[in-house]
């Protein structure tokens, strides 16, 4: 049986805290895996300038808990190493009930051609992995 | 007039007939196809029916069908030739032309039948390429206080889609890529070379033989195989039409983009191999369909560039599935039953603890009662469904990483939507621990969705001017929506600490409202939630989130979109953690000519926590002023000429070392080629 407790305790391996409770539904609110997309597109994406597009990000998580997260967007043309980020919105909302949530981020910029970058900062809970980054370029937009 | 329209429709052509009928009227005779002399019919080319001097006497009684569409009313005639051309490009493939001749007494002649195909050359039936891309090259022409090392100030950088397709009757090629150069490295898909490449797809099909390289998903989601969109190798037997179909994948675990690892499957132990088969015994009444896989790597993580995060571990194992997948009562009913088992090795491979089994099944039956419903003017419709599905604690793909494990789950859920109303609406009981594991709780969950939209019809008077809109009433077009979700958690077997009781309760109640007019909009929205932890584990909480949203186009160049929003975060345990967040943003557009323009958007944010661990105010600025000297059109490149410029503030109050405040503008020049092939 300890051998099936470690089993579990190994899915929920964001339980940093409470290793007390292991089912998935009863453990720590934590955040096990983050993507990001652009509506349904995978990123790299590349766009018309003027288009439409979203950025949205697919949360596994265990447990329940606020999500405190802040959208924000680099660009056009970045410094790579250093990127300025700016803040489009940010999001305070209860998670739990379902692994998997869709947190749906603005309408980001596409006015200028070039890379953007689009990142969810996660300030809780702690992520125990680097916040994923997203980028998309946009390319000049085609004549009718 | 040298052209002169051929046929009117029949059935006018009847009425216009006088009642003598011309001797010759049955005459017999045979119209010609003229064959182009380029020896290939493209998408383009005009359809040419050379037509005897008996047919010209009754013209108005024939009828041209191209693949059994009327298209007579867009026929010409120059000469003795009766000429169609398509107004839009005819699909590469086999077409036939009818022409019919209709009788006033009511007989039907079929004058000439013909097949053809369209092609692009003599060669293949169907060739194509098109390129969309730019490229920047940007100097940065002034700077104050960048974070040292500063780029360099010349720079490049540029993104092209390429896309392609080559085929004949019986064999098709097609292909996409995505390429990206940029002369600062970390911002290319492998953060390691100026060039590098996004996803790409290689396809190719062969009577009913087709294979896919690159990335792609091989089946729709299951239980085993759920959001998985990975590089890799597919080949099928089969058309999805077909009575049987199946398919042999190999897809690499860890999702990648870039030049590495060529098609994905070279590396065994970060890879997917399975095979599925799919059956129609009862056409689209019914679909049965099988899937085996085995792999292993970390699926949970992406490789960079991917915009994927996670746990980096690599596990393994393998899963199959059976799905019973059955369309009743012309498609108002839908049974759907899936039973999948699994081997899975959580803790690492060839580490720890061996592959734990486990199995898993889910069953859903959805009733759509009305088809074609109207009431008062407004179509129905209304969709009732419930969901059963049980999966085990160690239950677990490889092929499925966002795959729940450890439910047992009823739902039930319905849809209903009348005219501009839609409401959906869903509740759910589930418990875990579903192995019963006698050292672990058992937590009981009660969810429930409610989701509402209305968008009123209004009833607008007509406008005096026939070329004007109707005018809207003072508050526009509304749209209104009301979402609720709730999740009641408790532990009904004491265990692993916890005891029985309440566990967990959770609340979210949103409202949007958005007035829409000819020319502007502006939407409000506000949501609360409450978050509760009964066993004092966590910090209970309350937040409010409050946006307004507007935009404008004032006149015809101006655009103005501003919004605004505020959130606050009410730590209920701890109250020195409450917290609050505002941003306003102002989108401002404005086109001097047709290739004169430039915007500007302005941001404000500021994050404080009330016990100041957190204090944070950002300013930035960004603006464009753009010239298109040439628009790209077909092969020729277009250029844009850009004054682009950025202004970042950053006061961290208790981070000093965060602050910064900087500027910088560059002036870019921007190559467009978007040819098509």
């Amino acid at each position: 049986m300890t051998r099936t407790l470690k089993y579990l305790l190994g899915l929920s391996a964001a339980l940093a805290i409470g290793l007390q409770i292991a089912s998935t539904s009863a453990a720590t609110f934590a955040i096990s895996r983050i993507a990001i997309t652009f509506d349904d597109q995978k990123p790299p994406l590349i766009t018309e300038r003027g288009n439409d597009i979203s950025a949205q990000a697919e949360v596994l998580i265990t447990g329940n808990g606020l999500l405190k997260a802040t959208w924000e967007v680099a660009g056009p043309n970045p410094d790579g190493n250093n990127p300025q980020y700016r803040t489009l919105s940010n999001v305070n909302q209860p998670l739990g009930g379902k692994d998997t949530t869709v947190i749906k981020g603005p309408k980001l910029p596409t006015e200028s051609t070039g890379p953007y970058l689009v990142r969810l900062r996660v300030t809780e809970p702690a992520l125990p992995f680097e916040t994923p980054i997203a980028t998309y370029n946009v390319i000049e937009k085609k004549k009718n | 007039m040298k052209k002169k329209a051929v046929a009117c429709a029949v059935l006018s052509a009847c009425l216009l007939q006088i009642a003598a009928i011309p001797a010759t009227y049955a005459a017999d005779w045979s119209p010609q196809l003229v064959v182009p002399t380029s020896g290939a019919r493209g998408p383009s080319d005009a359809l040419r029916i050379r037509l005897p001097a008996a047919a010209i006497a009754v013209l108005d009684r024939l009828t041209l069908e191209l693949d059994d569409f009327d298209v007579t009313a867009l026929v010409t005639r120059e000469g003795n030739d009766a000429v169609f051309s398509s107004p839009q490009p005819l699909p590469y493939g086999p077409h036939t032309l009818r022409l019919i001749e209709n009788a006033p007494d009511g007989t039907i002649t079929e004058r000439g039948v013909w097949q053809f195909d369209v092609r692009k050359n003599a060669t293949f039936r169907e060739a194509e390429g098109r390129i969309s891309s730019t490229l920047n090259i940007i100097q940065r022409i002034a700077d104050d206080d960048l974070t040292e090392p500063t780029p360099r100030k010349t720079q490049a950088n540029g993104a092209a889609q390429l896309s392609g397709m080559l085929g004949d009757d019986a064999w098709r090629l097609k292909g996409n890529m995505d390429l990206l150069y940029n002369t600062q490295e970390s911002l290319t898909p492998r953060q390691k070379d100026q060039l590098d490449m996004g996803r790409f797809l290689l396809q190719a099909e062969a009577g009913p033989v087709s294979a896919q390289a690159g990335h792609h998903a091989v089946a729709p989601d299951s239980l085993i195989m759920q959001a998985f969109n990975r590089r890799g190798v597919s080949v099928k037997g089969g058309r999805d039409t077909d009575p049987v179909n199946g398919t042999l994948f190999m897809l690499r675990t860890q999702d990648i983009v870039g030049f590495q690892e060529g098609f994905g499957i070279g590396d065994k132990n970060n890879r997917v191999d399975g095979a599925t088969i799919v059956g129609r015994p009862a056409g689209d009444a019914l679909t049965l369909s099988a899937m085996y896989l085995t792999g292993e790597g970390p699926s949970q993580s992406g490789a960079v560039g991917t915009g994927v995060a996670g746990d980096t571990l690599s596990t393994g194992g393998s899963a199959a599935n059976f799905v019973a997948d059955s369309r009743l009562l012309d498609k108002s009913l839908r049974l759907r039953g899936e039973y999948a088992a699994s081997r899975y090795d959580f803790d690492g491979l060839n580490t720890g603890n061996e592959e734990e089994k486990d199995d898993a099944y889910s069953a859903l039956v959805t009733y759509s009662p009305w088809k074609n419903k109207v009431a008062n003017g407004s179509p129905m419709a209304l969709q009732v469904g419930l969901e059963n599905k049980e999966i085990g604690t160690f239950f677990k793909s490889p092929a499925n990483p966002i795959g729940v494990t450890d439910r047992k789950a009823t739902r039930g859920f319905g849809s209903f939507g009348w005219g501009g109303f839609n409401l959906q609406s869903s509740l759910g009981y589930e418990t875990d621990n579903v192995n019963d594991i006698a050292l672990l709780p058992r937590t009981e969950s009660i969810q429930t969705a409610l989701s509402m939209t209305y968008t009123p019809t209004l009833n607008l008077a007509p406008p005096a001017d026939a070329n004007q809109q109707p005018s809207l009433p003072w508050y526009g077009q509304p749209t209104y929506g009301l979402t609720y979700l709730s999740l009641d958690q408790d532990v009904i077997k004491a265990g692993a600490g916890l005891t029985e009781g309440d566990f967990h309760e959770t609340k979210n109640l949103t409202a949007v409202a958005s007035f829409s007019y000819t020319t502007w909009m502006w939407s409000v929205n506000h949501s609360i939630g409450k978050d509760t932890d009964f066993t004092n584990l966590a910090d209970d909480t309350e937040t409010s989130t409050t946006q307004l949203a507007a935009n404008f186009r004032v006149g015809e160049k101006l655009t103005i979109g501003p919004s605004v929003q505020y959130g606050q975060v009410d730590n209920v345990t701890t109250p020195a953690l409450s917290s609050e967040t505002y941003t306003a943003l102002l989108n401002l557009g404005y086109a001097f000519t047709q290739r004169v323009n430039a915007n500007v958007s302005y941001s404000v944010n500021r994050q404080k926590v009330d016990n100041s661990s957190v204090d944070t105010k950002s300013n930035d600025l960004i603006g464009s002023l753009n010239w298109i000297v040439q628009q790209a059109q077909g092969m020729q490149p277009g250029f844009t000429l850009s004054l682009e410029g950025q202004y970042h503030d950053m006061d961290d109050r208790v981070l000093v070392i965060n602050n910064q405040n900087n500027y910088q503008i560059f002036l870019k020049g921007s190559v467009s080629w978007m040819p098509v092939f």
